[in-house]
């Protein structure tokens, strides 16, 4: 134990405090903005915060701004081969004809019928 | 156990033996992004083909749990960034003590989803367990809840791994088994740590958010 020897600082390095308050901040502001109705952009700011905060926790917190690059291309891979998958399920699913299904229609009424019970 | 302070036999140096041991934690962790982006996947899929129905069922979701929640996670990655910076910095009784606090907040949003669950039950929201929505979406519903419990219960198994590797490593960091050369699994422990909060970021915005706007 050399502990008794050094000047012991027990004080968050600055850019771990700065990322925990950014990332709080953060978080306020998605929860205040989706109740302002702004329709589609409601969705795209509430996933852009999220990219934001997950940008500062894998820079910051996992520490990828300071590594070796090689663990930068590690991190980037899981999300190159996640393109891939959405990319490739979009191709089907937005451009598939019938999907989603539509509603079954009452032959009596024409209107969709509410199911309000189990199938 | 081995002494921490020498590298195992397959590496040259400690530094060999921590970058080795920082990019299987990420390769792992890879794996990881793929097996929650599926599910990702099938939410943005349903999503998209039923828009109002995954609004009205995330309405009824438990914001103020839910923020409080992701609050409790955000701080524990901190405190876990915080305590692996103070134990490789050889003050391991302090990096120790804030590993444990973050465990703390770890059981804390545990207690909270449990409360939560509890709430969703007596409202019915289970699927399968007496299901019920009441108007035109029930079958959007049905969906997004089902998605809901698979994966909050898959990212619970996920924390309640991270308590538990918390716990070990906190210990063993109290009683001075690492330092600045040979920081252990400190490193990989509080890698996994974080990427269970950066789920749960995604999931908040997935769950929680929608349809708070009114229409």
């Amino acid at each position: 134990m050399i502990r008794h020897v050094q000047h012991v600082q027990r004080t968050p390095p600055f850019r771990l405090l700065g990322a925990w308050f950014g990332l709080l901040l953060l978080l306020g502001l998605t929860v205040s903005l989706a109740y302002v109705r702004l329709g589609w952009a409601n969705t795209a700011i509430a996933f852009g915060i999220a990219a934001v905060k997950a940008s500062l926790v894998a820079l910051l917190f996992m520490e990828l701004a300071e590594h070796q690059p090689l663990a930068r291309i590690f991190a980037a891979a899981g999300l190159f081969w996640l393109a891939i998958m959405f990319w490739l399920a979009f191709n089907d699913y937005a451009t598939r004809a019938g999907f989603p299904p539509a509603p079954a229609v009452s032959a009596t009424s024409g209107v969709p019928q509410p199911n309000t019970s189990r199938p | 156990m081995a002494d921490a302070s020498q590298p195992e036999m397959q590496f040259a140096t400690l530094a060999q033996q921590e970058q080795v041991a920082r990019l299987g934690m990420w390769v792992f962790l890879s794996t990881e992004v793929l097996f929650f982006g599926g599910l990702f996947l099938s939410y943005a899929v349903y999503r998209g083909a039923y828009p109002e129905g995954f609004a009205a069922a995330a309405r009824h979701t438990d914001i103020v749990i839910g923020t409080v929640n992701t609050a409790i996670l955000l701080t524990s990655s901190f405190l876990v960034a915080w305590g692996a910076d103070s134990i490789k910095h050889a003050d391991g009784r302090f990096g120790g003590a804030l590993l444990t606090g973050a465990a703390f907040l770890g059981l804390l949003f545990l207690g909270l989803k449990a409360v939560e669950y509890s709430q969703e039950y007596r409202e019915h929201l289970i699927p399968g367990l007496d299901f019920a929505f009441a108007g035109p979406q029930f079958d959007a519903a049905l969906l997004f809840f089902t998605f809901y419990f698979v994966v909050t219960i898959l990212h619970a198994i996920h924390l309640t791994i991270g308590i538990a590797a918390l716990v070990i490593v906190a210990r063993r960091g109290a009683r001075g088994r690492y330092g600045a050369s040979h920081p252990g699994p400190v490193t990989g422990t509080a890698l996994y740590w974080h990427f269970v909060d950066l789920v749960w970021i995604f999931l908040f915005a997935m769950i929680y958010l929608p349809g708070r706007s009114g229409a």
